[in-house]
């Protein structure tokens, strides 16, 4: 509950603090339809010679596109920001201040900030999935929709994890920047769904950067396609990959040398 | 800031001004490029971890490379077969690490910090720093991708490029000329700070223009009829696919001739582009002191 209270306390300030910055929530919002857009027209260049993607016709993709765009707003909103700010704060020793704190420092560290702006890709994201279902004329049942929600939040759990596994890198190598340039570049490969990949790729895209659980598997949920095998192993994975998260990120703690060492 | 320090700044703009006459009569250049490059080459090296985390970051060719190749299982996608595909995007992957251009974040940090004042007493455009560190970084990079095209060409036995003398001097052309579009069209968008908060947001557009209409989601012939036509024409195609089409051989000679005319076209036009902007710029950025 006091953590509730505390996030509802970091946002509100992180809203007023933008809202110093409207054009910036134009400009974002732009952006964000531009790029839905951009990638909208990219799928369609492959349904003008085929018409299905690895067994996904056109509206099914679009649902993955729409997951695509859904946590690339999460991930904006929230994780890039506060991974951006410890960086710094590791660079310049002032986590003195957060870790001294009466609070979990890995629940202030990862979830201090919020660009409440980049929320636009995540309604846009949802949209996107609702209008591919309206295209395919089906009606999740009840069951498909609580299997959507779980692999959404298992998605979401895994996406934490690599953004605080990079975070914590970033104790050991201070110009880390461009790691999480480099996730952006994989996760390109989660416009599409994974089952268009073959060999390695789609073990790599699968179980070594979880990219298939993240947009492919959720989409596959809401279309009822998602065995229940593969589901236990995103939840499990997703479970792992939080211990595991938050091992490293202790783990890491203690190579922090403060500012006065 | 007092009224001297902001005069003195606008005679150095005055003054780069000048210089920026002379800069392309490229005569005076050599040696004070020969030392720019020396320095360049040492803080490119320091960072060596970075630039290879950056290289990896350009993967996005061989996401559509596998996309494509998996698409084109079932027989040829209007002409371009699983290897043509390889072939296409393995090009485009190497011109695409080799026409890398970041100068824009730079150029932007240092004018809305006011780092630029410090750069516009040195006695040279600063355009000559910025690319000097870009090019240190392709000698880097070249470094790390000729073994990797060897290696590439060894796993890929039947991967067909139409080399003759010609067509390697074309493609060498067409490749630095692709990089000075990338650069200056950046660049300009990157003088835009002068006068607006979100020039990157207008590069993030361009950029995805290039990836689009570049050749990076797809090979320009597999647009419809319509959108080929026009992008042929378009300043994206000379970023990045203009040199691989060289070498894949698809192209005519007349295509060649009128693809080398329009990319010269561009040229010509980004450099006025950026003379042009570049002296509204200074003259601007000299106010905010004065």
């Amino acid at each position: 509950m006091r953590y509730l209270r505390l996030l509802v306390i970091f946002y509100k300030n992180s809203l007023l603090r933008e809202l110093e910055y409207r054009v910036n929530f134009l400009a974002n919002a732009f952006m964000s339809v531009f790029w839905l857009t951009w990638g909208i027209l990219g799928v369609s260049v492959f349904f003008l010679h085929r018409n299905r993607m690895g067994d996904w016709t056109f509206p099914e993709v679009l649902m993955v596109v729409g997951l695509f765009t859904f946590f690339e707003g999460v991930i904006e909103a929230l994780l890039r920001p506060n991974v951006g700010s410890v960086i710094e704060q590791i660079r310049d020793g002032t986590l003195d201040f957060v870790l001294t704190k009466p609070v979990n420092a890995q629940f202030i560290a990862s979830l201090r900030n919020l660009v409440i702006w980049r929320l636009v890709d995540v309604i846009v994201g949802m949209m996107v999935i609702l209008y591919g279902l309206s295209q395919l004329h089906i009606t999740p049942t009840p069951a498909q929709v609580v299997f959507f929600i779980a692999m959404l939040i298992s998605a979401l759990v895994m996406v934490y994890s690599i953004w605080l596994i990079m975070v914590s890198l970033a104790f050991w190598f201070v110009r880390i920047d461009n790691i999480t340039e480099l996730f952006y570049a994989f996760y390109e490969a989660g416009r599409y769904p994974v089952t268009i990949y073959r060999g390695v790729v789609r073990v790599l895209l699968t179980f070594i950067v979880p990219i298939a659980f993240i947009t492919t598997f959720p989409a596959s949920a809401l279309l009822g396609r998602l065995d229940m095998t593969t589901a236990s192993i995103g939840f499990a994975f997703a479970l792992g990959l939080f211990i595991f998260s938050n091992r490293f990120w202790n783990f890491a703690l203690r190579y922090y040398s403060s500012a006065s060492s | 800031m007092t009224n001297v320090e902001g005069r003195r700044m606008n005679d150095a703009g005055r003054r780069t001004l000048g210089a920026q006459v002379l800069a392309f009569s490229i005569f005076r250049l050599p040696g004070k490029y020969a030392a720019l490059l020396r320095r360049a080459m040492g803080l490119i090296l320091e960072y060596r971890a970075s630039i290879v985390i950056w290289m990896l970051t350009g993967v996005m060719p061989l996401v559509m490379l596998a996309v494509w190749y998996a698409l084109a299982e079932s027989g040829p996608i209007a002409g371009y077969s699983q290897n043509d595909f390889v072939a296409y995007y393995l090009m485009l992957t190497l011109v695409r690490q080799l026409t890398n251009v970041w100068v824009i974040w730079e150029l932007d940090y240092e004018i809305r910090h006011g780092d630029l004042s410090v750069k516009l007493l040195h006695p040279i455009n600063p355009i000559h720093e910025y690319i000097a560190t870009h090019l240190a970084d392709k000698v880097f990079r070249l470094w790390i991708l000729v073994p990797l095209a060897l290696l590439a060409w060894w796993l890929f036995p039947d991967l067909h490029y139409d080399v003759t003398p010609l067509t390697l001097t074309l493609w060498l052309a067409a490749l630095v000329v692709a990089w000075l579009l990338r650069f200056l069209s950046q660049y300009c968008f990157g003088i835009l700070a002068f006068w607006i908060s979100q020039a990157l947001t207008l590069n993030e557009m361009w950029f995805a223009g290039m990836l689009m209409l570049g050749g990076v989601v797809a090979p320009l012939d597999l647009f419809p009829a319509p959108v080929a036509q026009v992008a042929n024409y378009l300043p994206f195609r000379f970023m990045l696919s203009f040199p691989v089409e060289i070498l894949l051989g698809r192209l005519s000679t007349s295509d060649v001739i009128v693809g080398t005319l329009t990319m010269l076209a561009w040229l010509a036009f980004f450099l006025m582009l950026y003379r042009w902007l570049w002296s509204k710029g200074i003259r601007q950025f000299g106010a905010f002191g004065a």
